[in-house]
């Protein structure tokens, strides 16, 4: 090749660049006596490793291909080194570093040296998972087509947007051509095909999957081999994104064209007919009125199963009508007799889906029934006829694509969570994905995924709160939100959060249950090594001041009797001794009475509910009755307060110290204290306001501390307990508080409670 | 002269109630036993019969309870009034101390002018008692 035409002014290394970004392709050296690999920024890429933390040694590098691929490459690069023969690796599935699975192609080639032995192998390295995953999608939808053209019926798939339609060879063929591909029309041209006003009917029901996801169910003409107008059934259901618009629809279409024919040729001809019906699944069937003597065809009675009877001729009247409907599912027989009474009496079109009980194999068959009665001159009913057709097939397919759909779209939410799926809540039968099994450290062959071995998973503890959810969810529809521990196959017992949402039949009944999984063992053990901390710190203040109240009261006594009894004995020093004696004992005994009080907070249960703010503040302004008095002070609250998330006690000492303190801080004639609430999304913001001495910004958070106090005893009284107790409580509710304040501007305390929802708890003992 | 039986483990706290008992009423002997081993010892010994016993319970060796408890089924003592005089506040000893037929419970209070009326009380009510008939009465 004449180079230098084509390189023109570019290097080597320049041309490298270029195919390697714009070709996709990289290059790879393995140095094979050394076991060294070079790998070059494409290759870099797509294992997505920073050039800048060099390549990986040999056998590393052979650990990015998947677990099924690696000993394949692991054998032909042995290979390869010892016969010196190039070798090469179509679409090999390799895990990158971050976790992206990608498919490569790689073709390398050796050198050797005089004595014949290989001192390197180098090649190329491409990515080719574009190419891989469009082949598939490619081979699965073809599988897909060809499932259901199995069937034995037409097929089309129409792409919203670009508004074509694929249809099948099947369906092709009904309408009059005979092909064995799949061909694509556009809509309009396909349209074109169905005579008005059939045409507006297809469009619209059409729509009206796309839009509403109305059912797609319709029944129209078209014209067939030989320009011949011929009925077709269709059904359809649209494939929707992840925001839930449809992206295509795909439906199957059946030439119903005999069936019609049938029935209006039973009404033509007015006598019993004989049809060669097309079509495996159809049956044909008349009854004679009022004797309700019934004829049904050989069709029929393999669909539905009809007794052995002694005939009379030729399978004639071998069922009474009554018979017939006896079979019909029991959910299902009022609707059919109202059906057929309204046809009898009100002409009303008879034409219903029904299950009917097969007579031998005692399972329930999916039926479609068509009918056309006769009258007579006086307008009684003298005949009924019509047809029958197996229909389950096709709802069981329908059923299998929604199902699967479902659980795809939950699978594609996280790959921490693993789903499952409890087919029928009547059965013990579940499904279990992927990542059901390796949350919990087994493979899919070590578990058979059933109520059962969920149940023996378990914790035993929480057996029955996890049951007990699971009921309320079915019979109040309660919101599924348990936690649980399930038992990992190496690492003991594991909390997780199971959520949950069951499917519910027309009678309310629970049909199907699908939920996920979550792991939140670290979060849990966290929580409960904290509760459990406090918990300790909280015992240890509670005994710790009960028994320093001991010694505290004897110095208080004591020192009482010395003043009564020996007052007059001591100078002026001993009785100020004395004084600051009996005084440090009155504030220790009110301290550690007030650190007994909060140490005892932690103890209480929380019981969070909705609470009127209204009920709470008068509560409040009637305990603290005595000290509004004397001080003149005026307590507001602003009208129209929401609800308060929080537990009704707390919440009014919360209130009630805060009050108390607005009034104590307070010079004025007037202390003037402002309640008010209002409500966001997740929270409630609660301020109480006051127009008392306020305080040094920069103290803010320092308030809050334990016997923490701004002022000198002599001022203003309080053990220095009180805002550390509001806080507690604040912080029991999963809130915040804090202050805002200038010294004379009064003061600003700002609370935040979030609103949220129960969840079944249980905590580690 | 009434005779008051204290049984009380703290000198401090027997210091106190023996003060209030003599200013409530000076005509009252107070004995003094340090836990309940050495209370019964000394009633054993016969120096003198008690109109009232002042029972503290957290002791060491034989507590209030058990002390309770001996001195109801002995004959001799079963109908004496007796005073739980304690610093525990607690729901169970209360409940089992009226479940041995202790008389009154009652918790020692901080300040010194409580302690005083509250001692008073006891002598005042147990005094008057002893004119009840089946009253045990010495002196």
């Amino acid at each position: 090749m004449a180079e230098g035409r084509v390189t023109g002014e570019h290097g080597p290394s320049d041309i490298l660049r270029l195919t390697e970004r714009f070709g996709r392709i990289g290059f790879w050296r393995v140095d094979v006596p050394n076991e060294v690999v070079y790998w070059s920024d494409e290759v870099f890429r797509i294992h997505d490793v920073d050039p800048e933390d060099g390549e990986p040694a040999l056998a590393d590098a052979i650990n990015f291909y998947a677990p099924e691929v690696a000993p394949v490459v692991q054998a032909a690069v042995a290979a390869s080194a010892s016969t010196g023969e190039p070798f090469e690796l179509e679409d090999a599935r390799i895990i990158s570093a971050t976790g992206v699975e990608r498919y490569v192609y790689s073709k390398g080639e050796c050198r050797t040296d005089d004595d014949g032995n290989t001192v390197e192998i180098y090649g190329i390295f491409q990515d080719v998972t574009e190419q891989v995953l469009s082949q598939r999608n490619m081979a699965i939808s073809k599988a897909r087509l060809e499932l259901v053209v199995q069937a034995g019926l037409g097929v089309w798939e129409y792409d919203v947007a670009t508004r074509t339609i694929l249809v099948s060879p099947e369906l092709s063929k009904i309408l009059g051509r005979e092909t064995d591909t799949p061909i694509s029309v556009s809509l309009d041209d396909f349209l074109g095909g169905i005579p008005e006003p059939d045409r507006i009917g297809v469009l619209e029901a059409l729509a009206a999957q796309i839009d509403d996801d109305t059912p797609y169910l319709i029944e129209h003409r078209a014209i067939g081999a030989g320009g011949k107008t011929i009925w077709l059934r269709s059904r359809g259901i649209a494939e929707r994104d992840s925001q839930g618009k449809a992206i295509r629809v795909a439906g199957s279409v059946e030439d119903i064209t005999p069936i019609r024919e049938a029935t209006d040729a039973a009404l033509e001809a007015n006598s019993r007919f004989n049809l060669a019906v097309t079509g495996a699944s159809v049956g044909v069937w008349e009854v004679a009125l009022p004797s309700g003597d019934m004829y049904v065809s050989d069709r029929l009675k393999k669909i539905v199963g009809a007794p052995v009877l002694p005939s009379t001729q030729e399978g004639r009247f071998v069922w009474k009508l009554e018979t017939f409907l006896s079979n019909i599912h029991p959910a299902d027989q009022a609707a059919m007799r109202k059906a057929i009474d309204r046809h009898l009496k009100g002409r009303v079109p008879f034409k219903q889906e029904y299950r009917f009980k097969h007579t031998a194999t005692q399972q329930y068959v999916h039926v479609l029934i068509r009918g056309q009665a006769e009258w007579d001159d006086k307008g009684e009913p003298i005949r009924m006829a019509g047809s029958l057709e197996d229909i389950s097939q096709r709802v069981a397919h329908l059923e299998a694509l929604r199902q699967s759909e479902q659980r795809f779209k939950l699978a594609a939410e996280g790959a921490s969570v693993g789903i499952w799926d409890w087919l029928d809540v009547n059965r013990s039968e579940e499904y279990w994905s992927p990542n059901f099994y390796s949350l919990l450290g087994y493979d899919y062959r070590d578990l058979t995924p059933s109520i059962e071995t969920f149940q023996s998973l378990l914790h035993p503890d929480d057996v029955e709160h996890t049951f007990a959810a699971v009921t309320a969810h079915f019979e109040s529809d309660k919101p599924f939100k348990v936690e649980y521990r399930l038992r990992h196959k190496t690492e003991g017992y594991r909390w997780f959060l199971g959520t949950a949402q069951a499917a519910f039949d027309a009678d309310g009944k629970p049909t199907r249950m699908v939920g996920s999984i979550q792991d939140i063992h670290e979060r849990k053990t966290a929580e409960d090594k904290l509760r459990k901390a406090n918990s300790d710190l909280d015992q240890f203040a509670s005994v710790a001041s009960h028994d320093l109240q001991e010694p505290l009261r004897k110095v208080a006594q004591f020192s009482a009797l010395l003043e009564r009894d020996y007052g007059d004995r001591l100078d002026g020093d001993g009785v100020l001794y004395l004084g600051f004696l009996m005084d440090g004992a009155q504030r220790m005994s009110r301290m550690v009475k007030d650190l007994l009080t909060y140490s005892r907070m932690g103890d209480a249960a929380l019981n969070v509910n909705p609470v009127a703010l209204e009920n709470i503040m008068a509560e409040v302004i009637d305990d603290l009755s005595e000290v509004i008095r004397e001080s003149g002070a005026e307590i507001i609250l602003t009208p129209n307060a929401p609800d308060i998330p929080a537990d009704p006690e707390l919440l009014r000492r919360l209130l009630q110290n805060l009050v108390a303190n607005g009034i104590k801080y307070n010079g004025s004639d007037t202390p003037r204290i402002t309640v008010s609430a209002v409500q966001s999304t997740s929270a409630v913001h609660i301020t109480v306001q006051d127009n008392g001495i306020g305080f040094d910004p920069k103290q803010a958070d320092r308030i809050f501390e334990i016997f923490r106090r701004l002022h000198r005893r002599e001022e203003y009284s309080g053990s220095g307990l009180g805002l550390a107790i509001c806080k507690r409580i604040v912080e029991m509710h999963d809130g915040k508080i804090w202050a805002e304040s200038e010294p004379g501007q009064g003061a600003v305390f700002h609370i935040n409670l979030p609103i949220r929802e129960p969840v079944v708890q249980a905590s580690v003992a | 002269m009434a005779n008051i039986l204290l049984v009380e483990d703290d000198d401090g706290d027997a210091m106190l109630t023996e003060g209030r008992l003599k200013e409530a009423d000076g005509k009252v002997d107070v004995w003094r036993a340090h836990d309940g081993a050495d209370a019964l010892a000394m009633l054993d010994n016969g120096d003198f019969t008690p109109d009232l016993i002042l029972l503290d319970i957290n002791m060491p060796g034989m507590d209030g309870h058990e002390t309770l408890a001996k001195l109801r089924a002995d004959a001799r003592f079963s109908k004496t009034p007796i005073v739980i005089l304690t610093t525990s506040s607690s729901r169970r000893d209360i409940k089992r101390a009226y479940e041995s037929c202790a008389n009154a419970y009652v918790m020692k209070p901080v300040t010194l002018d409580a302690f005083r009326d509250t001692v008073g009380t006891i002598k005042k009510f147990w005094t008057q008692t002893a004119f009840l008939p089946g009253a045990v009465v010495n002196g």
